[in-house]
């Protein structure tokens, strides 16, 4: 029993030596700053090795930094001001940053994205909704095949672009919390300012989601009363994509916009065109298809 | 000194978790290969699996039977909340919507990818994540929007309207170098398109959603208490001196002001109000989590199911990101001021940081996903099953005010002699636009009576000059029972807004 004694005593004395208020750098770095900084690497700041030779005989300039930080690199977020952090106290953070960093160096980390080649991220088709450039913030990826792909804009229920390559990067975006925007591989062939379909202020959208099948989206959205089906596949060759379109409840009478670019042409069957105007034939009113055409 | 200090420590460390290794089994889950194993939901489906949703938009359902991992659905942007509706049909908030993901061809493969909610807007910031869904006991459903982050600006190109009230639409979403001239316009975390920093509550058929509650900055956890209270937790940071648990209440304003500018009617730049104003507009929280201490970066509430662990059945328990510990809250409502008693859960380091989602299934397992996003945390599932006798459990089991002090109920009767650690410390934050709070108002108390009653289960505290708007912190250092058990959790922390 005396030994369990001592143990109790001895416990007990830690427990107090760390429950009150402690002066200790490393505590400190632990609760303030161990979340974004790692000793020997870059995490969502840099190391300590770097920030000790930084400041090794600053210990004012690391202070007035704390308190008032500024942003430095590209690609990373500023750190919050540690101005509520007693001048006092800084100086133990800065002191543990010196001793605690003595002899280590710097690893250099690979910002490489392990899963880039895994077969969730390379299967086709795949659906991937990401922040996308040129697209509104809800935008949604789409790589129809190992070649075609397409950014479609669920913010303004509108196709944005096309392109033909190795679909994207999301890395700038997955690397992180969100602060970055996909890379597109490949070349864009067509770009759309505008919805090819009567759209006006009169007629709000709205995007309802969309439906699976073989791998490819179809998109449900709104414009005004009008309910639209819209999917892009494969077309019939290996140079183009199919594009249709299921309305319901549209006016007799609608026309549509396909304007193409210099690279892509618009052609189809179920209508006529008279420049970029596309007029459906009567029976193909409320269900057609046109083919986009990439030009090599 | 320092050998010695690091000695303590590791003795500290394994003294902390052993009470709750003996109780508890902590279980790394093996993850499914080639999926970035960032857990942004989980939920339990009717027949006992879980439906995980990862950081790269994947959701895979994970049978505990054969410990087997099978796909669902995939490409949702930043997923971060999973509500099962039913064994094939979820509801998923993703960053830009809340969208029902069902099978309905019964391939067991997601086909039907269908708009709840979209109509809350998108700056094209970092920070605005989305969080939820919560469901409340007639079927209304409850998301959070986070703010955004001036550790950079917005998109060119926006989601829904923008309401700037002296802020530069076009302005804000310069890059580089500008930005730093631009950063303070519309202060550290801003909500500049529709609802950002509020709760929106959606009927149960999704069509009509209101506006319910605002003043939040990061609410990451959203979930209901056993007695039907709406939680929410906030993140330490600009007006958040440290972080919180707030008791959500229709039209109230939980003190972030950003998200002011959306409420009906609001005219003014919330950065202009002075704090006094703010102050006497908000709710406070019903749960100071002293930053550091217990909590940097709480995340989602859970009631633990009726008939589960034990003694702590019907309790609530609150993920955290940075800390290796989960946070027992135990709500101690005065009138109809809501406060209570936060205390540490599962504190040991095998539990981990990145705490961040929490499901129980049936058979009384807790399920823990973690996440980081590129801040401090962890990735995958564990597994946490009670494998003590549920009335062996020794922990405080309730946490009252009393008009000059705290009653404490224990599990298990105490040891007389045990209670010679007990020390009692108060302090409370600044409410500020600067980021974070040191502790304010700091000082020791005295305790000047401690009363065990005869059986051994309640402890009641007389105190010197108790004071409101004060968190107590209680540390009750080597309490054991008189079978001699070591407490799981002898921290308390009472966020005290009114006595008895």
């Amino acid at each position: 029993m005396p030994r369990k004694n001592l143990l109790c005593t001895t416990l007990v004395a830690c427990v107090f030596a760390l429950g009150a208020p402690s002066q200790d750098g490393k505590a400190l770095f632990e609760v303030l700053c161990s979340a974004c900084h790692m000793h020997d690497r870059m995490h969502v700041g840099p190391s300590l090795v770097e920030i000790a030779n930084l400041y090794r005989d600053k210990q004012g300039d690391f202070i007035k930094w704390c308190k008032d930080p500024k942003q430095k690199r590209k690609g990373v977020i500023q750190m919050p001001s540690m101005a509520a952090v007693s001048d006092d106290l800084l100086k133990s953070i800065h002191g543990y940053i010196l001793t605690s960093t003595k002899g280590m160096k710097e690893v250099v980390v690979k910002n490489a994205d392990k899963f880039r080649a895994s077969p969730s991220m390379r299967k086709r088709p795949l659906v991937q909704r990401l922040f996308m450039p040129e697209a509104g913030p809800a935008a949604i990826a789409v790589a129809v095949n190992a070649d075609f792909h397409f950014c479609f804009d669920a913010g303004e229920c509108r196709l944005r672009y096309v392109w033909r390559g190795d679909f994207l990067d999301g890395w700038p975006v997955w690397r992180g919390n969100g602060n970055g925007l996909a890379k597109i591989i490949g070349d864009v062939i067509l770009r759309e300012a505008e919805s090819p379909l009567p759209t006006s202020k009169a007629r709000p959208r709205k995007f309802l989601g969309y439906r699976m099948r073989d791998g490819l989206p179809t998109f449900r959205y709104r414009i005004g009363k009008v309910v639209v089906e819209e999917r892009i596949a494969p077309g019939p060759d290996n140079q183009s994509l199919s594009r249709s379109f299921v309305l319901r409840g549209a006016p007799k009478g609608w026309t549509f916009t396909f304007a193409g670019s210099d690279h892509a042409t618009y052609r189809s069957d179920h209508g006529t065109f008279d420049g970029a105007r596309f007029t459906p034939r009567p029976d193909r009113q409320a269900a057609f298809t046109v083919i986009l055409e990439h030009k090599q | 000194m320092m050998p010695i200090f690091y000695a303590m420590m590791l003795f500290f460390g394994a003294f902390r978790g052993a009470p709750w290794e003996d109780a508890f089994s902590i279980e790394s889950i093996p993850m499914p290969a080639g999926i970035d194993p960032q857990i942004g939901g989980i939920d339990t489906t009717p027949n006992g699996r879980l439906a995980v949703c990862f950081h790269r938009g994947e959701v895979m359902f994970y049978e505990p039977k054969t410990n087997t991992w099978s796909p669902f659905a995939e490409g949702l942007h930043e997923p971060l909340g999973i509500l099962a509706e039913s064994d094939s049909s979820l509801l998923v908030m993703q960053r830009c919507e809340l969208t029902r993901i069902a099978d309905t061809d019964g391939d067991g493969l997601a086909d039907s990818y269908e708009t709840v909610y979209d109509g809350f807007g998108m700056s094209g910031n970092y920070h605005e994540f989305a969080f939820g869904p919560a469901r409340d006991r007639a079927g209304n459903l409850y998301v959070a929007l986070n703010t955004a982050s001036n550790g950079a600006g917005i998109r060119e190109e926006i989601r829904g309207p923008w309401k700037g009230i002296g802020v530069d639409r076009q302005r804000m979403a310069v890059r580089g170098k500008e930005w730093g001239k631009v950063k303070q316009a519309a202060g550290r975390m801003y909500a500049r398109v529709a609802y950002r920093g509020w709760v929106v509550k959606l009927t149960p058929d999704g069509q009509s959603a209101t506006p319910f509650a605002c003043g939040f900055r990061s609410p990451d956890g959203i979930g209901f208490d056993a007695e039907g209270r709406l939680l929410v937790t906030d993140n330490q940071g600009d007006w958040l001196g440290t972080s919180k648990l707030h008791h959500v209440r229709e039209g109230h304003f939980h003190g972030h002001p950003a998200s002011l500018i959306w409420r009906s009617g609001w005219k003014r730049d919330p950065l202009t109000v002075p704090v006094n104003e703010l102050d006497s507009l908000r709710t406070p929280a019903m749960g100071l989590l002293p930053q550091g201490e217990l909590a940097n970066s709480p995340t989602q509430p859970i009631a633990i199911p009726k008939g589960v662990f034990g003694a702590f059945s019907e309790q609530t328990i609150i993920g955290e990101m940075n800390q290796k510990t989960l946070v027992r809250f135990l709500p101690d409502p005065v009138g109809d001021v809501s406060q209570g008693a936060a205390i540490p859960f599962l504190q040991t380091a095998k539990l981990g940081a990145g705490n961040h989602r929490l499901a129980f299934t049936k058979d009384g397992s807790l399920w823990i996903g973690k996440t980081h996003l590129s801040w401090a945390g962890a990735e995958g599932l564990l597994r946490v099953r009670m494998r003590k006798p549920a009335e062996d459990l020794f922990a405080i089991d309730q946490v009252k005010v009393t008009s000059d002090g705290f009653r404490l109920r224990f599990t298990k009767p105490v040891a007389n002699d045990s209670l010679t650690g007990l020390t009692v410390r108060a302090h409370t934050y600044k409410y500020h636009k600067a980021y974070g709070s040191p502790k304010i108002d700091e000082r020791a108390v005295k305790v000047v009576a401690s009363r065990l009653e005869d059986d051994g289960l309640t402890l009641t505290l007389r105190l010197e000059g108790l004071r409101e708007q004060h968190v107590y912190t209680m540390t009750l250092n080597g309490l054991r029972s008189r079978d001699g058990d070591a407490p799981l959790g002898d921290k308390v922390y009472y966020t005290l807004l009114k006595k008895r």
